[in-house]
């Protein structure tokens, strides 16, 4: 079929104006982050896991019971992934305003701060506060590591049902109970320092940002209250995800909630799968890039951003960055 | 970034993955695409300009949201420009004449220019024959260059829908444009 009289009349962009609206938006760039606008997603899920223990709590895991006779404490010992609806997540925080909706629900004891430059891996490893682990292969034209870290962090949340109720509300869940008996429960986050060893592929490579992030963390406590059903609490958030009735009874049924780590994955335009591992089962995801103008990708190693995510021996690990899945599993075969 | 932010990074590692987006390959590749989507859809230079400033800015401002999806950042973007488009013509409850636009660039002689204006201009006026459903569905594809499963995410149409009222909204123009220009 002859499109020719429909396509002869696309036009480059006069090069003035793509010159302004690019100096427009380097200079919106540079303003102050704390003149930024806030993330509309990280401030919904925000909402979410402070308003309903959520998100949030059923992201991080894993519980012992302890000694202790009135908490328990959860920590991450497997990692399983859930298809994740973003365009719900996009309508909720359209319909909110997240940030007076999350309101003083997340209280931060202990700020971990940004993520800093260390000078060597020695130094890394007595922050970590366990065996610091490190690749010792990785794809061609890698170099690095460079090393970085965050600190601890911890965080007292406390449960607003009736948040809950608004979310369900808006997002027109009209079957799903809100679980007022969690209604109040306060939960105590603490994470581990974080260390990242950055390794940097050929920029000729990729197009951007070219680097394979190897990411090390003892897993996050979370203290809770007695009582409290996560099953229940994790099906409400699979249904917020977007997962139908069936499928969220269905997950959360068959999922450990208290010792397993929940890796959010688009439900379009991404690929996971259950991937043997370190000696562990883990998550392989990848992200389909961006295509170009003529619907194809510039080339795997620009269009293919994957992550794996495991656990082990009370450590998550997570290496990520713009690499096949093959190239990640081959580095983690190698961690020593 | 606060602190409730970086927690959430650190408790959401898939999507907290998507945060090295090079945005100067993603200016260089998807301005002609945005401005031709307009132009499709506008009908004007200058009006195409603007819009695509809106859509960018737009897009820059709620560039957090790209994160969550990154394999579909074409959509992300287009679902914005559709949304600047209907806004465009909510407030201005008509179309602006493409006469009112600037000349558009180009190395061209005058005498070629004035031709692909005058073409332009007459391909505008088939295109306003269009009800709203195809002549977006013609700006994706014609315009923005979208694939047909590109289209269909944007849309929300299925991408055999989408083929099928290409398909039969291309034969309509073609048969017009050729009734209408013998040389074709």
């Amino acid at each position: 079929m002859n499109d020719d009289f429909l396509t002869e009349h696309r036009e480059e962009p006069r090069p003035e104006f793509a010159r302004a609206l690019r100096q427009k938006l380097r200079a919106q760039a540079d303003e102050p982050e704390a003149a930024a606008p806030k993330s509309p997603w990280r401030v919904a899920l925000a909402g979410l896991a402070t308003a309903a223990c959520v998100a949030l709590l059923l992201a991080i895991p894993s519980v012992r019971a302890t000694a202790q006779q009135f908490l328990d404490i959860f920590r991450v010992q497997r990692v399983a992934a859930v298809p994740t609806d973003w365009k719900r997540l996009d309508r909720l925080s359209e319909a909110i305003d997240m940030k007076a909706f999350l309101g003083d629900q997340m209280q931060v004891l202990i700020d971990p701060g940004r993520l800093q430059p260390l000078d060597n891996i020695e130094a890394a490893q007595g922050i970590l506060g366990t065996t610091l682990r490190k690749p010792s292969m990785a794809p061609g034209g890698v170099t690095g590591p460079d090393v970085r870290m965050r600190g601890e962090g911890l965080f007292k949340i406390t449960a607003d049902m009736s948040k809950v109720e608004t979310v369900l509300d808006t997002l027109e869940l009209d079957d799903v109970a809100v679980p007022w008996e969690a209604n109040g429960a306060v939960f105590t986050v603490k994470s581990s320092p974080v260390v990242d060893l950055v390794y940097h592929r050929d920029p000729g490579r990729c197009q951007g940002p070219c680097e394979i992030v190897f990411t090390q963390t003892k897993s996050p406590e979370v203290e809770l209250p007695p009582g409290v059903d996560l099953a229940k609490l994790g099906e409400v958030a699979l249904r917020i995800q977007g997962l139908s009735a069936a499928e969220a009874r269905q997950f959360a049924k068959t999922l450990d909630w208290s010792s397993t780590l929940v890796v959010p994955v688009p439900i379009s335009g991404s690929e996971y799968r259950e991937v043997d591992v370190d000696g562990t089962k883990g998550v392989l995801v990848t992200y389909s890039r961006h295509t170009n103008r003529k619907g194809t990708a510039p080339s795997a190693a620009a269009s293919r951003h994957s992550a794996l995510v495991w656990t082990s021996g009370g450590v998550v690990y997570r290496l990520s960055g713009r690499a096949t899945g093959r190239d990640l599993l081959q580095m983690a075969g190698s961690i020593k | 970034m606060t602190a409730r932010t970086r927690l959430l990074d650190r408790f959401f590692p898939a999507v907290a993955e998507m945060d090295d987006i090079d945005w100067d390959e993603v200016y260089r590749q998807e301005l002609p695409r945005i401005y031709n989507f307009f132009r499709y859809r506008v009908y004007d230079t200058a009006t195409a300009e603007d819009l695509t400033s809106i859509t960018f800015e737009k897009a820059w401002r709620g560039r957090d949201r790209y994160r969550r999806d990154l394999a579909a950042f074409s959509t992300w973007l287009f679902t914005i420009a559709r949304n600047v488009a209907v806004d465009f013509y909510r407030r201005r409850r008509a179309e602006v004449p493409l006469e009112e636009g600037p000349e558009p660039a180009s190395d061209a002689t005058p005498e070629d220019a004035a031709v692909r204006r005058s073409e332009f201009l007459r391909l505008s006026a088939l295109l306003r024959e269009l009800p709203e459903r195809e002549r977006e569905l013609v700006a994706l594809k014609y315009g923005a260059e979208e694939t047909n499963r590109a289209i269909a995410s944007i849309t929300g149409l299925s991408e055999s829908n989408v083929g099928t009222i290409l398909h039969r909204t291309v034969q309509t123009l073609r048969a017009r444009w050729y009734e209408k220009d013998p040389r074709s």
